[in-house]
């Protein structure tokens, strides 16, 4: 079993709340985004407080997500980067997973084309499709900040993520259109949606001026190619509102800011 | 066979040499030119793809580092018109739009001389040359 954590941290210096996180969730991948610290320096004092190795899997040339684990420093091979994601294949108890950590542009950039994000959507997932294709595998897992919810066009379009909600129809494989086949993922997240969950309704709250307006959004997600579906269950995927040490929510409720960050951190766990 | 008294109404000039080079052959260019630049330690390659929806091609510019087990690095993509211009840019959080072969050859310019390019130009090299240095 390997236990992953995402979390966009905001560009906040947040080394207490980690290792809170780390120990309390028992963590062995941790993915960061919008990350201040020097990484190396970050993972020697991560190592000191927890008092077991933890490595940083410096990547050539991405800088997007940081990636540090309990694992070797060849558990995790690059294979490619860009400026949003990077991907590494990463290697433990004779599984090759293709792990696709992620933060694409911004949901609320005024400065972009409307269907801009769709288009850098349907990129991002052609590569991803190139670079399985190289491998000649599909066990991905792909994680971080989507910067969409899971209903928005760059997640569920076939030709951007394919992302459903039902595992049974990921189980199909591809979805046909013009006799191109689109491989899809199954997209967890769907269950964490709303109030009806222990957890928080969503990773990012934002009260938008415009009248569509869905306070709260699940922009940090987890997505998993169907072959790797018999290594995830329901209820391996969480939305956190503790460190098991600190509440990341403000008296109201929401992301606080000035513990955490304006993101809340994504647990998830793979049966390998 | 047209008639003997048939009158040619056809221009002299009916095939003219394209106005514009191709967003994708300057790329390509630019993808040789790096090769020269970096001893082939860095590598550069521009791959093509087509879009169904929109009759565009989707072009990545993508760094590749051999000594690195070929890692690479996707350093900016553009879509194109079937008949060249104009052409979008995308870049980082940017996205940019070209009408014609100049400011298209403006934008590359600024993407590559770019400090980020820089950046990851000199790790991809640095990386490579002490992987090369630690195999011998």
């Amino acid at each position: 079993m390997v236990k992953f954590l995402f979390w966009n941290l905001g560009k906040q210096s947040r080394n207490e709340r980690i290792t809170e996180l780390v120990r309390s969730q028992q963590v062995d991948v941790l993915l960061l985004a919008e990350f201040v610290e020097q990484p190396i320096q970050f993972a020697e004092r991560l190592s000191t407080d927890l008092n077991i190795v933890f490595q940083y899997h410096q990547h050539p040339a991405s800088e997007k997500v940081y990636l540090f684990s309990r694992f070797s420093a060849d558990a995790f091979k690059p294979i490619e980067g860009a400026s949003e994601y990077r991907c590494d294949v990463f290697h433990y108890n004779g599984h090759e997973i293709l792990i696709v950590a992620l933060h694409l542009i911004a949901k609320f950039n005024l400065y972009l084309p409307d269907d801009e994000q769709h288009e850098r959507s349907k990129e991002v997932s052609h590569e991803i499709r190139l670079v399985e294709k190289k491998l000649g595998r599909r066990h991905t897992i792909a994680v971080g900040d989507f910067n969409m919810n899971p209903f928005d066009r760059g997640m569920v379009d076939a030709r951007a993520f394919n992302a459903v909600m039902d595992r049974r129809i990921a189980k199909e494989g591809v979805r046909r259109i013009r006799k191109t086949a689109y491989p899809y993922f199954y997209n967890p997240m769907w269950n964490c949606l709303g109030d009806n969950t222990p957890d928080p309704p969503g990773t990012h709250y934002y009260k938008a001026s415009d009248g569509v307006c869905y306070y709260w959004n699940t922009l940090d997600q987890v997505l998993l190619r169907p072959d790797l579906l018999s290594h995830f269950d329901e209820g391996n995927v969480k939305i956190l509102n503790s460190t098991g040490e600190k509440s990341l929510l403000n008296t109201a409720g929401f992301p606080n800011r000035k513990v955490g960050s304006d993101h809340l951190p994504l647990l998830f766990q793979v049966n390998i | 066979m047209p008639a003997a008294n048939a009158k040619d109404l056809w221009p002299e000039d009916l095939i003219s040499e394209p106005d514009d080079k191709s967003p994708t052959s300057i790329l390509r260019e630019q993808a040789e030119l790096l090769g020269q630049k970096t001893n082939h330690t860095v590598l550069a390659s521009v791959e093509t793809s087509g879009d169904d929806e929109s009759g565009q091609f989707a072009v990545r510019f993508v760094l590749v580092a051999p000594k690195i087990d070929d890692y690479r690095y996707i350093l900016f993509r553009i879509r194109e018109a079937p008949d060249g211009y104009p052409v979008k840019i995308k870049w980082d959080n940017n996205t940019y739009v070209a009408d014609n072969e100049s400011g298209f050859r403006q934008y590359v310019q600024n993407i590559l001389s770019s400090h980020q390019t820089k950046k990851i130009v000199s790790k991809l090299y640095h990386e490579s040359s002490r992987r090369w240095t630690d195999s011998i």
